[in-house]
């Protein structure tokens, strides 16, 4: 027990070092931007009390060591400050489109998983047979799938040609009351949920199919089916049961990009969330957004990475810290 | 009756390269309390030829022709679908394995599931056969392991907790669990220190003796099986090409093959020579010779060798070879 504390300390100390590290990086990479801050100022027409702001917000205007003094101290703290198109608290901003994000990333990773999990499963098992060859048929064709091309193809099919689904937007406007706003939240999301599942199912299926090859020609496999158990046993209590750690370390890798949003299939669907807010910040310079985001979602990272490491000792008797 | 017989056994395995002949026209019985060596090199096909008698075989595997027989039972009606494809987990076998066939697995350490407790993983065959309560199993275990040497407080670890010479009493405590008639010992102890070796061999005879099961010890390693088995089993290619009792094999040897593989292995006894190697490679099995499969290797072979497969005959009581010139060639040790 105290192997696994310390375990957990020392990580967590790995975990701010690359913080820190990362937020140095991107100050860097901000401050080398070719439309910086400073391209900004030039045509500037900011108020004094603007100016100010800006000062002691971003550190703009300091030199660069006093800057990025400035500039750590907030992102450390979390105080990010006011988005420079909305005028609002970006906190507000992430606030609102963060529940579209987590309803349409979050259902399209669990269901891939669960997909990729039971058909990886038979695949592995029946090696070469019809679910195998066709399943891994299907599911690199949509791997290799260019997303916004299918994002667009579903869209014209699907919204324009039979317009069963909405054209774009995450709620329809005016809707009253939580329960009919989650129904036409969820009835938005479905199209672009659907594109996701769809080309991010590969990734699941393939590691699960993999992964039970591998257990598949361990000993033990054998040695379940000498003693005369059920194939159905061998498969479950045996194969998949011990093939499935792979798969639950990428499940939680996955976990933060749940909240990061897909930038690429938000954007087609018109869709709301934190890939929109993301790329349409950066479209507009609105750093303090960006940043938010960036350091919300690499944290996020650092942090799933020690869960998934912790949960894979609880799962695998083997791993010791 | 006789507790296995063997009759024309032909296995193949299909590859996309085409069949490799694993196991041509064996013949082999076994009798009760009886303890059988099955020698010979890497891919001669005597894993194949014992593990086939619970066809725990790979699903590319193919019965050509033959029957086993287990206590006057043929077992191939039970696993094999018409085109000839074994059905690893046919319902009819499931009441044999490890009720009346037990496996000691090549490489132990391997072979347990690594994230189940050795005791659930013994308790699982016993559950398998047997319906009795969880006191009831916890104390066969505990009995179990008693007989073979392991501490009682051990039944809850993992198998990565064990060492390699408790894992493989633990394999063995498995094996003799619900008391089978046959115990298939596949390199019982390849990975084990001489030491250790010597004393897991000697324990495992000891309780075949007790329990009056059956034994077919599997070993690349000639020494193993003169030092375990009651009749051996010489086998090349697929085929067995000698058998006889133990000593007749030492003494007596009338199988080039044979003879070439104790000259392979040194002798305490006797004075010091340099070991004979066998010239060449053991034959591809997808295009086996014809006639002899092991004339292209042997030193006494002749024309007729080379056209006519030699069957397996009894030149002796008890002794039998499949060579055209058994009573003529010699060169023991």
């Amino acid at each position: 027990m105290g192997g696994i504390l310390r375990y957990i300390a020392g990580r967590t100390i790995q975990i701010i070092i690359t913080y820190f590290i990362i937020i140095i990086f991107v100050f860097l990479m901000a401050s080398f931007l070719p439309s910086n801050f400073v391209g900004l100022l030039a045509f500037s027409h900011f108020t004094p009390q603007q100016m100010a702001y800006l000062k002691a917000q971003l550190g703009i205007g300091l030199p660069l060591w006093e800057s990025f003094v400035v500039f750590f101290v907030h992102m450390v703290t979390f105080n990010y400050g006011n988005s420079f198109y909305y005028g609002v608290p970006v906190m507000s901003l992430v606030e609102q489109a963060l529940p579209r994000t987590l309803l349409l990333l979050g259902e399209a990773t669990v269901i891939s998983y669960i997909i990729g999990y039971v058909v990886g499963t038979f695949a592995g098992w029946k090696r070469g047979g019809v679910l195998d060859n066709t399943s891994i048929y299907f599911s690199f064709a949509f791997y290799n799938i260019p997303t916004f091309w299918l994002g667009i193809i579903l869209l014209y099919a699907f919204a324009f040609l039979f317009p069963i689904f909405p054209l774009g937007g995450y709620v329809t406007p005016g809707i009253q009351g939580m329960l009919p706003a989650f129904i036409s939240l969820q009835y938005h999301a479905l199209l672009p949920m659907i594109v996701l599942v769809l080309i991010s199912l590969a990734g699941a299926l393939l590691l699960m199919r993999t992964s039970m090859l591998d257990v598949l020609g361990e000993e033990y496999i054998n040695l379940a089916a000498a003693k005369g158990l059920k194939e159905r046993d061998v498969l479950f209590t045996h194969a998949s049961r011990n093939a499935i750690l792979p798969l639950i370390t990428s499940f939680i890798l996955s976990l933060p990009f749940i909240v990061s949003g897909a930038v690429v299939t938000e954007t087609i669907f018109s869709y709301q969330g934190i890939g929109y807010l993301f790329i349409s910040s950066i479209d507009r310079l609105d750093m303090p957004v960006v940043y938010a985001l960036t350091f919300i979602i690499a944290l996020l990272v650092l942090v799933f990475n020690l869960f998934a490491d912790i949960l894979y000792g609880v799962l695998d008797p083997r791993v010791r810290y | 009756m006789a507790l296995l017989e063997i009759r024309n056994l032909t296995i193949y395995y299909r590859l996309s390269e085409g069949w490799v002949h694993a196991i041509e026209n064996v013949n082999m019985d076994m009798e009760n309390g009886e303890r059988l060596g099955l020698v010979g090199e890497s891919g001669c096909g005597k894993t194949t030829l014992a593990y086939s008698i619970t066809f725990l075989l790979p699903n590319n595997a193919y019965l050509k022709k033959g029957s086993i027989k287990f206590l006057g039972r043929d077992l191939t009606t039970l696993a094999v679908r018409k085109d000839g494809r074994i059905n690893m987990f046919s319902e009819g076998l499931r009441g044999i394995r490890w009720k009346d066939i037990s496996i000691i697995f090549q490489s132990a350490m391997n072979s347990f599931n690594p994230v189940i407790t050795i005791g659930d993983q013994i308790a699982e065959a016993i559950l398998t056969h047997e319906n009795i309560g969880k006191e009831e199993v916890r104390k066969r275990i505990e009995a179990l392991f008693e007989i073979v040497g392991i501490p009682k407080d051990r039944i809850d670890s993992y198998p990565h907790e064990y060492s390699g010479g408790m894992k493989q009493r633990a394999m063995i405590a498995m094996s003799i669990a619900l008391n089978p008639k046959l115990i298939i010992a596949d390199e019982p102890t390849t990975a084990l220190d001489v030491i250790t070796q010597d004393k897991i061999l000697a324990e495992l005879v000891k309780l075949q003796k007790e329990f009056n099961s059956s034994m077919i010890i599997i070993s690349h390693d000639i020494s193993i099986v003169a030092q375990l088995s009651t009749r051996i089993a010489i086998m090349y290619a697929g085929q067995i090409v000698e058998l006889a009792l133990t000593r007749e094999i030492f003494k007596g040897p009338r199988h080039p093959y044979t003879m070439a593989l104790l000259k392979a292995f040194p002798s305490i006894k006797g004075e010091k020579k340099r070991l004979a190697t066998i010239q060449g490679s053991p034959p591809d099995l997808i295009n086996p010779p014809k006639g002899c499969r092991f004339s292209p290797r042997c030193q006494f072979a002749k024309e007729r060798c080379l056209i006519e497969e030699p069957l397996l005959r009894e030149i002796s009581p008890g002794h039998t070879v499949a060579c055209h010139f058994a009573e003529e060639v010699s060169g023991g040790r």
